[in-house]
């Protein structure tokens, strides 16, 4: 376990740093002077209109100047003790703006996962433990609904009912908990629908593999078998997924927090590439690579808590 | 002495995709006594796994039973789910097929063993965990109470095996279902787990339904034997007596059609120039973290010559594929060398594939499902590119003709085929070079009996035209019958070679001993009325049944 966990930990060093290079490489990538996009972009007038001397200063600001080397192991540097630089539109150092939004975005994804699991293990089972084959077939349809309804989409048709129409929740703002459901609803449904699915596909075939006649042959009754040994043998495949989900759900908040109008990373990230704003695209690149190392480490985790097999050694 | 186990006018069917649902069962009546061991044997398609599901009361949707299933009187056929739990388990339990797939892969054996106990209400925590070690010590687990928080990948088949057997006792059953308990195991693993469950089973007056392919097992477990056929019972009746004097003609083809303990050979040694010699051959599988290497062949010499037949015989990891595999030249031996002679090639060349094919186990995943098995029958010859459109489709006809099988099953695709026409397939691939030598690695062994006989006639009708083959089996009854030599392998070694007919009557090293005493048929062996060694007088038994 602990070999298992130091390895984890150097890869993650490793997928680290090649975020950290990926964003430095960013500002050398993009066509043009970046100097010039974010005078020009930034303040709405054209870079003509800037001054050479203000030109300069942001270089200097951002070290252009220097020779490449130099900069990318200062960049590094400066990475590694928690100096992003300072956003260009604000002014305000990018870690100050991330973390005004970072707490923001992880309770809408975290609840948004939350209920994306939920939901999807609900469906999933009620899709084979409810009786009727017509009733179970309904349910195994209306996940398909969920996978295929855009997120945007969804949004509106949210707030168009439960917020202006039934007035539930409100449509806008992040006060409180109630202002949560309709976003979390937005993000969670899609991969609800997915995980729903998959864990479906998954209870079924394991329903049809040797071992569960094997329990239906002990006097097992469906519930049990569903709930004792299918479903762990099903869930395999969902912790990928989940996974994944959470670049979903990052890309999935740049759309919901611009239309439920909440702060966080996803308005963030549109709004430092609307303003050209390269420190804060920089360090929104680090933090979500960062993210992704973590819940790819968190998952491996649950991996070998769900399969012992892979505690035990090579599977047969 | 009334039945503990009535099955009468048992009808099966399986809805289908298109157009009427298929019979599987046709009516069967079928009894088991309290304390016998009855034999349900026919092959794949005979019906007999459907009638064991149907005892069980595992039918999938799509499936219709009707007719009568009653145990002690009890109906079984339509008993409703909360009612199950009554019988299935308890008094009605399954020693299953696959000991592997058979095992929820994620839980500890001991909880699956005490799982029984826990939902009949027999036993719950540590009693049930007792209960459960106990039961895995009787159905012969040694170390039971070291392997019992084992995974089942952890566990060799033997013990898997062991774990189910000790699954279907532990709830005291009255009828324990056995559905081909042993063909995925070695054959002395197979004669260790029938002796301890035959054993388990008269000592506690347990019935024993006993569905199995494999004739011979049949004979030696069970009082009373049934044979099916398309879904029906051909004959019924004392094991001794179905078994050594069938009546009817499809009976009598299955029997006939078994490769008896000791049969004579259907091909005779031959003395021809050497062709393919290998010396030294050595393997080793590299052990992953914290397992040992293995080694799979450790200083193997083989020698064959034109025309020669030469069997390899062992048990699961003897290295025997291995073997086939370096010969092949799809595995590189760590040391060693091998030698097609005259003209000289090595295993690689294009000149050794050439001369050398191979004709795997399982015929259906060793050809690509796209492909209309014409192409893939002619593709080791298009790679060479040895003639244009007309002369594929002559040669693509002699191969045909020369497996016995018509010239339309080209445009077919293998899901089309039967298992026996597949096989044929892969053996017209590998002929249509006109090679010197085909390597086949268990050809047989995914074959009913009937169709296996086919297969084997085959083999032999294609070493009198010239052909040599070396033969990789774990079934020392079809070794016997087709090949001249063979070369007994344990652990990476060559243990014993000679003749076949001596090194199975007469077996030198201790090995050989026991696996020659664990091939199964002792009890029906009759020297007198074995197969004549014509092939063809067999294939007509066979095919008249048809």
């Amino acid at each position: 376990m602990t070999a298992f966990l130091l390895r984890r930990v150097a890869q993650m060093v490793v997928v680290l740093w090649g975020a950290i290079t990926l964003s430095f490489a960013l500002v050398h990538l993009v066509p043009g002077d970046p100097v010039r996009i974010m005078l020009g972009g930034g303040s709405g007038e054209t870079a003509a209109s800037a001054s050479p001397e203000q030109e300069a200063a942001l270089r200097s600001q951002l070290g252009l100047d220097q020779p490449l080397l130099l900069q990318y192991l200062g960049f590094l540097r400066r990475v590694l003790t928690g100096d992003l630089g300072q956003s260009y539109s604000t002014g305000q150092p990018v870690t100050a703006s991330i973390g005004a939004g970072l707490g923001s975005t992880v309770q809408l994804g975290g609840t948004a996962i939350l209920a994306a699991v939920l939901l999807g293990l609900l469906f999933a089972l009620a899709g084979v433990l409810l009786p009727g084959r017509a009733v179970r077939s309904v349910v195994q349809s209306v996940t398909v609904l969920g996978v295929a309804v855009p997120s945007f989409w969804l949004a509106v048709v949210l707030i168009q009912v439960f917020s202006f129409t039934l007035g539930w929740f409100p449509a806008f703002g992040s006060n409180g908990v109630q202002s949560l459901v309709l976003p979390a609803l937005t993000l969670a449904l899609v991969t609800a629908g997915t995980i729903a699915q998959l864990l479906t596909r998954g209870l079924t075939d394991a329903l049809g593999e040797p071992y569960a006649d094997t329990a239906r042959s002990k006097g097992l009754g469906r519930s049990r078998i569903v709930l004792g040994h299918a479903l762990r043998n099903a869930s395999i495949p969902v912790l990928t997924m989940v996974g994944m989900m959470v670049g979903g759900i990052l890309s999935g908040a740049v759309i919901v927090e611009t239309v439920y109008g909440r702060p966080g990373i996803g308005r963030l990230f549109v709004e430092g590439v609307r303003a050209h704003d390269f420190p804060l695209i920089q360090a929104l690149i680090i933090l979500t690579g960062g993210l992704f190392v973590v819940v790819t480490l968190l998952v491996d985790l649950a991996y070998r808590w769900v399969d012992p097999r892979i505690r035990t050694g090579v599977p047969a | 002495m009334t039945d503990l186990l009535r099955v009468r006018d048992l009808r099966v069917s399986y809805a289908s995709r298109r157009g009427a649902p298929v019979q599987a069962v046709r009516g069967v009546d079928l009894t088991v006594a309290p304390g016998e061991v009855v034999a349900l044997v026919g092959e794949s398609g005979s019906g007999k796994t459907s009638i064991g599901r149907a005892v069980l009361g595992l039918h999938r949707r799509g499936t219709t039973v009707t007719g009568s299933i009653t145990l002690d009187g009890r109906e079984l056929v339509g008993l409703p789910e909360r009612r199950r739990a009554g019988v299935y388990g308890t008094a009605v339990t399954v020693v299953p097929q696959d000991p592997l797939a058979a095992l929820n892969p994620l839980h500890p054996v001991v909880r699956q063993v005490s799982e029984v106990l826990r939902v009949h209400g027999l036993a719950r925590g540590a009693a049930a965990r007792d209960l459960a070690i106990d039961a895995l010590r009787l159905a012969g687990l040694d170390d039971a109470e070291h392997l019992a928080d084992r995974l089942p990948h952890e566990l060799s088949g033997g013990q898997r095996q062991r774990v189910l057997i000790a699954m279907a006792v532990v709830g005291g059953p009255r009828l324990i279902v056995a559905d081909e308990p042993t063909s995925a195991l070695d054959v002395t693993v197979q004669r260790r787990i029938l002796d301890h469950l035959d054993a388990l089973v008269r000592r506690s007056g347990t019935s024993m339904l006993l569905i199995t392919h494999d004739l011979a097992v049949a004979a030696d477990r069970a009082d009373r034997v049934v044979v099916l056929a398309d879904g029906a019972v051909l004959e019924e009746g004392p094991a001794r007596t179905v078994l050594t004097a069938p009546t009817t003609p499809g009976a009598r083809a299955l029997v006939a059609a078994v490769p008896g303990p000791s049969s004579i050979p259907l091909v005779a040694p031959v003395d021809g120039a050497p062709l393919l010699t290998a010396t030294g051959l050595r393997h080793v599988y590299p052990g992953r973290r914290g397992t040992p290497d293995t080694v799979a062949v450790d200083g193997l010499d083989l020698h064959l010559p034109a025309g020669g037949t030469l069997g390899v015989v062992g048990e699961s990891g003897s290295g025997k594929t291995s073997t086939a595999r370096i010969l092949l030249g799809l595995l590189r031996p760590d040391a060693g060398t091998v030698t097609l002679h005259g003209p000289d090639a090595r295993p690689g060349d294009r000149a050794f594939t050439r001369r050398v094919q191979p004709v795997f186990q399982d015929p259906y995943s060793s050809l690509d499902p796209a492909h209309p098995v014409g192409v893939s029958i002619l593709e080791p010859w298009r790679a060479r590119r040895s003639g244009g459109r007309r002369a594929a489709r002559a040669r693509l006809g002699e191969v045909l003709d020369q497996v016995r099988l018509p010239a339309a099953i080209a445009a077919r695709r293998p899901h089309e085929l039967s298992g026996g026409q597949l096989q044929r397939v892969a053996i017209a691939r590998a002929l249509s070079i006109r090679p010197d030598l085909l390597i086949c690695d268990e050809p047989v062994s995914s074959l009913d009996v009937t169709v296996q006989a086919q297969i084997l006639d085959l083999l032999a009708d294609l070493h009198r035209e010239g052909l040599a083959y070396l033969f990789v089996s774990h079934d020392l009854a079809v070794v016997r019958e087709i090949c001249a030599r063979v070369l007994v392998m344990h652990r990476g070694r060559v243990v014993e070679q000679g003749e076949t007919v001596r090194v199975f009557d007469a077996p030198e090293h201790p090995y050989t001993r026991e696996l020659v005493a664990a091939v199964p048929g002792r009890a029906v062996a009759q020297p007198s009325s074995r197969t004549p060694p014509t092939t063809s007088a067999r294939s007509q038994a066979v095919e008249a049944a048809r």
